[in-house]
């Protein structure tokens, strides 16, 4: 019961957030639209899911700024809770719910 | 005599006092003396013990039951004892912590990615020995089944990969399971993927073209069905296009054509598709199952 509940609160959409990943040169941005989020914060296997806080670009945007050159998975925390973006190619996480995935060349 | 053993005795204590234990130090006043021993024991088994430290006072400060901390522990020294690497159980818990999975989901995950591992690193080591090489080989195998393809479609890459000459396997192995991963990744359905990248070890694609395929799968799958891309790719494998002629005219549509295997499907010389790269391409995105 308690991996479904946390299956639905990774997979419901945040309040109109959109998601968008972006190559330039060697880094890729991810950039999380959202009028509904306060607080957002990142982690990814690139140090081990330590979870960052992003600094807000302005009132709706927030922005990470990774290399380019390496495979990675991720997610987002926004106001506390776990989410996933609708991003292309994924992978199980192993407790009944998923991360992104972002490879070079995407 | 007796004032420098004195002095020698309280330098030491004092040098000891200074570097501290970093177990005692690092957990929490509350850490009961079994914990201790167990973290200290991780950090015996191999692991670094600022990780070690920092794993266990993860699972402590989310008020996890000891007895789940332990099994914890007792999973990263299992994977350690068979040769498997801690640093992706490391990373599950505190990818756990973060997302705020209860103490057992943790433990049971921790197990399921030990076991992923294991599967991955006896696989690699089948291939063409031990050593660092079969490791970067296992991590690789370990992604692609984390990312949906399942074990007996990953045994059945290995298999294929046996068939070719043992120069530069890994590399090769690695090409292929990093393809696996990426299609998985996509949502093409396991089985799909293991044929396909057994088509291309079949028609004797090398490392650098299944790069290649990978690349040009990524760039279709933006904009088409992922499934249809693959297995139109594996149709036009098995009726021996090469590579350049894979993305001929079948980016017509997503949902493609009836095409059966061993007709006009991009296996020919020319080519007039929008690809334009040598593929004769008609009817070519086909899915025709058989």
């Amino acid at each position: 019961m308690k991996t479904l509940l946390l299956l639905l609160a990774l997979l419901a959409p945040a309040a109109g957030a959109e998601h968008l990943v972006i190559r330039d040169g060697r880094h890729v941005r991810l950039i999380l639209l959202s009028s509904e989020a306060s607080h957002v914060q990142f982690a990814s296997s690139l140090d081990g899911f330590v979870v960052h806080d992003v600094v807000p670009k302005d009132r709706k945007t927030w922005e990470v700024r990774l290399p380019s050159q390496k495979s990675f998975k991720y997610f987002y925390r926004i106001d506390g809770k776990p989410w996933i973006p609708d991003c292309v190619c994924r992978e199980s996480d192993d407790f009944g719910s998923e991360n992104c995935v972002y490879e070079p060349g995407m | 005599m007796n004032k420098l053993g004195a002095i020698l005795f309280m330098s030491l204590l004092s040098g000891s006092m200074l570097l501290g234990d970093p177990v005692d130090e690092g957990l929490s006043l509350q850490a009961t003396e079994q914990l201790k021993v167990h973290t200290r024991a991780m950090i015996q088994a191999g692991v670094a013990s600022p990780d070690a430290v920092k794993m266990t006072r993860a699972m402590e400060d989310r008020q996890f039951p000891v007895a789940e901390i332990l099994r914890a522990q007792e999973t990263v020294m299992k994977a350690l004892r068979e040769g498997l690497p801690a640093g992706p159980l490391l990373s599950k818990v505190q990818e756990g912590v973060a997302k705020g999975v209860p103490a057992q989901d943790l433990t049971r995950a921790m197990e399921r990615t030990r076991s992923r591992y294991e599967h991955a690193y006896r696989n690699a080591a089948a291939l063409a020995g031990s050593g660092s090489e079969a490791n970067r080989t296992g991590e690789v195998i370990a992604e692609a089944t984390a990312a949906g393809l399942a074990e007996p479609d990953a045994d059945r890459i290995l298999d294929r990969l046996r068939t070719r000459t043992k120069d530069r396997i890994h590399l090769l192995a690695r090409e292929c399971y990093l393809t696996a991963k990426v299609m998985a990744g996509h949502r093409v359905p396991s089985e799909a993927v293991a044929s396909t990248v057994c088509s291309a070890l079949q028609s004797g694609y090398r490392a650098q073209d299944l790069e290649t395929l990978r690349m040009m799968f990524m760039k279709r799958a933006k904009l088409e069905n992922p499934t249809q891309v693959a297995m139109q790719y594996m149709k036009r494998i098995q009726n021996g296009a090469p590579l350049s002629g894979l993305d001929g005219n079948g980016s017509q549509g997503p949902a493609g054509g009836a095409s059966k295997p061993g007709g006009s499907n991009g296996n020919g010389p020319g080519g007039n598709g929008p690809g334009g790269n040598g593929s004769s391409g008609k009817g070519a995105a086909g899915n025709g199952k058989g």
